[in-house]
């Protein structure tokens, strides 16, 4: 029954995705990319939720509050919160550069703002580098799904299917697919989220005062961020708030995703909306205290979900979950391939090669998706141990994008050198406090530090060179659409 | 133009205040609030209301309100 429904639900995903193909598809990157601009405010929701709510979110967050506690549930509902506020009034400025670029990635906007081919390169070296950590997440995620349900499909299989599948999609309509299958994943993991809510608070005693409860009795810890000292874990919360709510639009897949939209009002109006659909998280916290309180010492704690869905529901629940989980894990794989494939093809290859054909750029672009899914499931099969909770690296690397972007919108006098030196301090600083073990000043995130180096690189930098005369035309230009509007 | 400071304020000062800046007085268990410890509850209620205080500032955005009309002129 359980596989009945887990392969109902995938066999559902393809033929959305194959009804989502519009016209001729492959012709031109930016269709392929970014729908040429044509998402409306229901598939700007989707397609901006579809890809941030990822496995991680389902598997991962309930997991790390099971053994961590409120130090992980406070850092990330109050990130991704804040993300929102900060995107209402940074997405608009996104999407009118996009425009003046003609861009169809972060890449391209990078480049165009600062006239420079090698910032457009940097920009798509370091989103493919960091990108791999969060597609190689959806991989651990579908590992703990496939492992721990038994639904009679092994992890090999189940991995070798989702990410032909994930193929599947960007190979029969580009953007689209993903975006209307993301309808029917998002239905999906909302709904296995609310299940495994609704099922813990309704089995024990005294519902959610219970679960709290008891938690505030037997281990009070949890329920806290340790606040004596301040390095135990204040600062780090703290700090990791600020630097990834400041990164939530600077991960490529989500900057793609801003630019699918047809203007800048329904970018605001979708950050009204974005904070309410992250009603999850209260039936996602509590799951995991429930699972604290009632499963304790479970092998992994990603497993308390999934432990607290099986065994309280009946076997289709659990295909539904499994399906849920396990779409999200494919779609969030398939744009996340899709963004790679095209920062490769027009940031990197493009580059190298101007006189490219768009049509073999396009061709480029899905060769490009298909070669890192492959090897992604490569890294999946023979290094699992690899895929340990990577999200919060992927972040400290994309992040150090900001600076450029931000300066770009405000800062007349911000040059090529400043931007990309300081990116690449950056970069190497999140390296160095990775391998040498070194402990991070004041307890902070260590994206946290590297971004402050590299704006004090930028900044210094780009007061000693001077912009040249295209960069600042083209950034009177963009402040001149500003004033107009 | 309108000014857009009232936009900022409510938009982004508020929403950054109550969760960063107030941190130190949410961050306790008791008292609970419909079972959910303080800190949680209070998380949650920043939820809906951080989405109305971006609806609001919304309506208050200068921006908007030109971006319409040119839209609207565009249809016609």
């Amino acid at each position: 029954m359980a596989l009945a429904v887990f392969s109902g639900i995938l066999i559902l995903s393809l033929v959305i995705a194959i009804a989502s193909k519009k016209g001729a598809i492959g012709s031109s990157m930016n269709d392929v990319m970014v729908a040429s601009g044509g998402f409306g405010a229901f598939l700007i929701f989707f397609v901006s939720v579809g890809e941030i709510y990822s496995i991680g979110t389902m598997l991962g967050a309930p997991g790390s509050i099971y053994a961590k506690g409120a130090m992980y549930g406070t850092w990330f509902i109050c990130y991704i919160l804040l993300a929102y506020v900060v995107g209402y009034f940074l997405n608009p400025a996104i999407w009118r550069m996009g425009k003046l670029a003609n861009a169809v990635s972060i890449g391209d906007v990078i480049g165009w703002r600062y006239n420079s081919k090698a910032m457009q390169v940097l920009t798509a070296v370091i989103g493919i580098m960091f990108l791999t950590p969060w597609i190689q997440n959806q991989f651990a995620g579908m590992a703990i799904l496939f492992n721990y349900l038994d639904i009679g499909v092994s992890f090999g299989a189940g991995v070798v299917i989702s990410s032909a599948l994930a193929f599947a999609y960007i190979a029969i309509a580009g953007i689209r697919a993903p975006a209307w299958v993301s309808v029917l994943k998002d239905i999906l993991l909302v709904l296995a989220i609310v299940i495994a809510g609704i099922t813990a608070a309704m089995k024990m005693p005294g519902g959610v005062g219970g679960i709290f409860k008891s938690v505030a009795a037997s281990a009070p810890e949890m329920l806290t961020v340790p606040m004596e000292p301040v390095t135990a874990g204040f600062t780090f919360v703290i700090s990791t708030i600020l630097f990834q709510m400041l990164g939530f639009y600077m991960l490529p897949i989500s900057f793609q995703a801003i630019l699918t939209s047809k203007n800048e009002t329904n970018l605001r109006r979708n950050s009204i909306y974005m904070p309410l659909y992250m009603i999850m998280f209260p039936f996602l916290v509590i799951t995991a205290y429930f699972a604290f309180a009632t499963i304790p010492g479970l092998d992994k704690p990603d497993y308390a979900l999934l432990a607290v869905v099986v065994q309280n529901l009946p076997p289709w629940v659990v295909g539904l979950v499994a399906g849920g989980g396990a779409l999200t894990a494919i779609l969030v794989m398939a744009i996340t391939a899709l963004c790679v494939g095209g920062l490769f093809s027009k940031n990197i290859l493009g580059v190298l090669n101007p006189n490219m054909k768009e049509s073999s750029m396009v061709l480029w672009t899905r060769a490009a998706t298909g070669i890192f899914l492959f090897f992604g499931v490569m890294s999946a099969l023979y290094f699992p141990q690899l895929m340990a909770n990577v999200v919060t690296l992927a972040y400290s690397g994309l992040t150090q994008t900001f600076i450029a972007i931000f300066f770009g919108f405000f800062w007349r006098g911000a040059t090529k050198w400043g931007i990309g030196a300081g990116m690449v301090v950056g970069i190497l600083s999140i390296f160095y406090f990775k391998f040498s073990g070194v402990p991070v000043p004041f307890g902070f995130n260590p994206g946290f530090i590297a971004i402050s180096l590299n704006l004090v690189v930028a900044v210094a930098l780009s007061l000693a060179t001077k912009a040249d005369a295209e960069s600042l035309s083209r950034f009177e230009k963009f402040k001149a659409v500003k004033s107009k509007i | 133009m309108k000014s857009r400071i009232p936009t900022i304020i409510i938009g982004f000062v508020i929403p950054m205040a109550a969760i960063l800046l107030a941190f130190p007085l949410y961050n306790k268990i008791e008292p609970f609030v419909f079972g959910f410890s303080f800190n949680y509850a209070w998380m949650f209620a920043w939820l809906g209301l951080t989405s109305l205080c971006l609806l609001i500032a919304f309506n208050l955005d200068p921006y908007n309100k030109k971006v319409d009309d040119k839209d609207e002129k565009e249809a016609k």
